[in-house]
């Protein structure tokens, strides 16, 4: 009980680490677009940070090119737990039109593991505010990360 | 002499960490620039040899997502020569519409990030909020916000009805007057100049023969503008003013897009007023007539864009694609501004050139003389060193 | 334009005799096309920067692979007094596939020498630093993604 209360109030205001892994940038000015007073995600407490060691959430755009991979590795393991990923766009879900290009591994869960995989070329802003609350849901329905939190603690 | 000691967590020094740019560092000044590319290179122009020209369509436009209309427009004028293709006079307006909404909401784009670089939030909030009527003409008009998949080979996917004529005029009309009260500021705003006012000087005839393109090499005095010098879809009958500042510093720069996109507002209006009747789109072979080559040059938001295609006869894909952007044609333009420069200016130098990279990129910092080195990524560098 | 045009191509065709191979001209498009031997590159591009006092705009460089024996050097530039595109083609045998570097006339020309070094194995002798540019480092040697087997 005080755990999942302990984490909804984490995720009650998430901080975010957008990491970009060889993406053309059109996902990542709809994730930009998504904290602009348009769609204003902050209302939602969500802030954009510039570190991985203030994040709980990771949101990756892009189809990891071989330089990207190891980057993007090392910044989840800076991360601290608990910490969620989210998937931006399809080449992040799963090499999008660049797969089989050869400079490109493919989804970002070829490197990381993902919570949330948020899909479309770009995914609008309200697609990626819906993906962040889901992520929001998955994880206060006590699901499957909640319990490897536990086993954290 | 001090170094320069900026930890940003435990940084491990036998593991490559992918920057766009590597500084060599003496103190605070910037002895040395080496450009890394690699990064986002996906083996794009392989691929393309691999795939139709219409299959090629949907990659091409995502070589970057902000420019992707500049890419398909230079595709498909490069493929349509190729083709021996001729657009009808209504689809070549209608892309010049969208080519232009294209600059405004890039130039807007890059705008706003440079206000939230050096802090100045509410700017940057303010502009992206008036970006977003932008994206709304360009959803109505081409059905989709970044991705339009306007330019097809032979003309354009949709027409324009009268009310959407309308309304992008009425929503142009309150986008041009918050334009010039940004621009106001741009000029006036002391916080503004102080960061961006002889920062990242780049001399005019370094400029021209670095080979700078776009609002880089017209911030240096470069009057270069392909719509007037290779007057490509509609501009051969439209008229406007190509924008150059002497000023050769990042608020140089900065200030031809703000022009910029008052100019490309009234092209966009002129077009609607003049916008022929007729067809949309014509009729295109699925292979090549003949052996040949083609290129198409435009002006991309961020400078001169050119695509090379080579053909064989009865060849439904290119047997050579070639596309080099108007970003790589900057780096060694960026290089030399920021050669001799403070390590404080550089986010403002970068941010001047709307570079295609994500602004979360990283640069490193090596010492020249003790060969430290540091990651840092752009935003922070920014906001650590405030002048 | 046609006679400066002409004017030009008569220059370029004294300056470089056996080296200049032939020309087309698409007077619509202003576009002047100028065949060349690789070793007559050098002397092309400095005639070039001579005619146009310097405004001279380099483009890019295309490499291509079209098949044959040879690599196709595609250069564009635009020359601003003359507001006209130049595009000046030239061939690199495969197995002596060396080129005078010309980044001393066209400082321009750096990264995209580079480029086609690295995609398709071309050498630019005098090239200041001719090392991979897209490509990984630890991409396998002696392989040019964009030749043709």
């Amino acid at each position: 009980m005080l755990l999942r209360l302990a984490t909804w109030s984490r995720l009650r205001s998430p901080w975010i680490l957008h990491v970009n892994t060889g993406a053309c940038n059109s996902c990542d000015i709809e994730v930009l677009a998504a904290l602009t007073p348009r769609f204003d995600v902050e209302r939602f407490g969500i802030l954009l940070k510039p570190s991985p060691r203030h994040a709980d959430m990771l949101i990756v755009t892009g189809a990891v090119t071989r330089q990207a991979a190891e980057r993007i590795k090392r910044v989840y393991e800076q991360t601290p737990e608990p910490k969620f990923v989210m998937a931006i766009g399809a080449c992040a879900c799963g090499g999008g039109v660049f797969q089989k290009c050869y400079g490109v591994l493919g989804g970002v869960d070829k490197v990381i593991p993902v919570d949330v995989y948020v899909p479309g070329c770009p995914p609008r802003p309200d697609a990626i505010i819906y993906g962040v609350i889901k992520l929001i849901e998955k994880v206060t329905k006590g699901g499957q990360r909640v319990q490897q939190l536990s086993r954290g603690l | 002499m001090t170094s320069v000691k900026i930890v940003i967590g435990p940084v491990h020094p036998a593991l490559h960490e992918p920057e766009r740019f590597v500084f060599k560092v003496d103190g605070e000044v910037v002895v040395d620039v080496e450009p890394r590319l690699g990064y986002v290179h996906r083996g794009i122009e392989k691929a393309l040899s691999e795939r139709t020209f219409v299959q090629g369509l949907y990659l091409i436009e995502r070589i970057c997502g902000i420019c992707n209309v500049a890419h398909t427009l230079t595709a498909v004028q490069a493929i349509e020569s190729v083709l021996d293709v001729e657009p009808p006079k209504r689809a070549r307006y209608l892309r010049t519409i969208v080519h232009e909404l294209n600059r405004i909401h890039s130039h807007l784009l890059i705008l706003g990030v440079a206000c939230e670089l050096i802090g100045f939030d509410t700017l940057f909030m303010l502009i992206w909020r008036d970006r977003e009527a932008v994206m709304d003409i360009v959803e109505m008009i081409t059905g989709n916000r970044v991705m339009s998949a306007y330019n097809v080979i032979g003309g354009v996917r949709r027409n324009i009805s009268d009310h959407e004529v309308s309304e992008t005029k009425k929503a142009l009309n309150t986008i041009a007057e918050r334009v010039k009260e940004y621009k106001k500021v741009f000029m006036e705003d002391p916080t503004i100049r102080a960061r961006f006012v002889d920062v990242g000087r780049l001399s005019r005839p370094k400029a021209l023969a670095l080979g700078a393109v776009g609002p880089t090499a017209r911030g240096s005095g470069v009057k270069i503008d392909v719509r007037a010098e290779e007057p490509y879809a509609a501009f051969d009958e439209i008229a406007f003013n190509v924008i150059v500042y002497d000023e050769e510093d990042s608020w140089a720069r900065l200030m031809v897009r703000w022009d910029e996109t008052l100019e490309s507002i009234r092209i966009v209006e002129e077009c609607l007023d003049k916008m022929p009747t007729g067809p949309i789109r014509g009729r295109v072979p699925m292979v090549a007539p003949q052996n040949s080559e083609g290129f198409s040059v435009t002006e991309a938001p961020r400078g001169e864009l050119i695509h090379h295609i080579y053909v064989k006869e009865g060849d439904d894909k290119p047997l050579r694609y070639r596309v080099r952007t108007p970003t790589y044609a900057n780096i060694p333009s960026v290089c030399e501004m920021l050669k001799g420069g403070y390590v404080a200016d550089i986010p403002a130098a970068l941010v001047s050139i709307d570079p295609c990279f994500s602004c979360t990129d990283r640069v490193a910092l090596v010492d020249a003389r003790t060969g430290e080195k540091i990651s840092i990524d752009i935003y922070t560098l920014a906001r650590r060193y405030k002048k | 334009m046609a006679k400066e045009c002409n004017n030009l191509v008569e220059a370029f065709k004294r300056g470089l005799k056996e080296g200049f191979l032939g020309y087309e001209y698409d007077a619509k498009k202003r576009v002047l096309k100028l065949f060349v031997e690789k070793g007559a590159l050098s002397k092309l591009f400095r005639l070039i920067n001579e005619i146009c006092g310097g405004e001279h705009h380099v483009t890019t460089i295309t490499g291509a692979d079209l098949g044959g024996e040879e690599i196709e050097l595609t250069y564009f530039s635009w020359l601003l007094p003359q507001r006209l595109r130049v595009v000046i083609k030239t061939r690199v045998p495969k197995r002596d596939s060396r080129v005078q570097s010309l980044v001393g006339m066209a400082p321009a020309l750096i990264l995209y020498e580079r480029e086609v070094y690295e995609m398709l194995g071309v050498t630019f002798e005098g090239h200041p630093k001719l090392e991979k540019l897209f490509l990984p480092e630890d991409w396998p040697e002696g392989v040019y993604p964009l030749r043709r087997g």
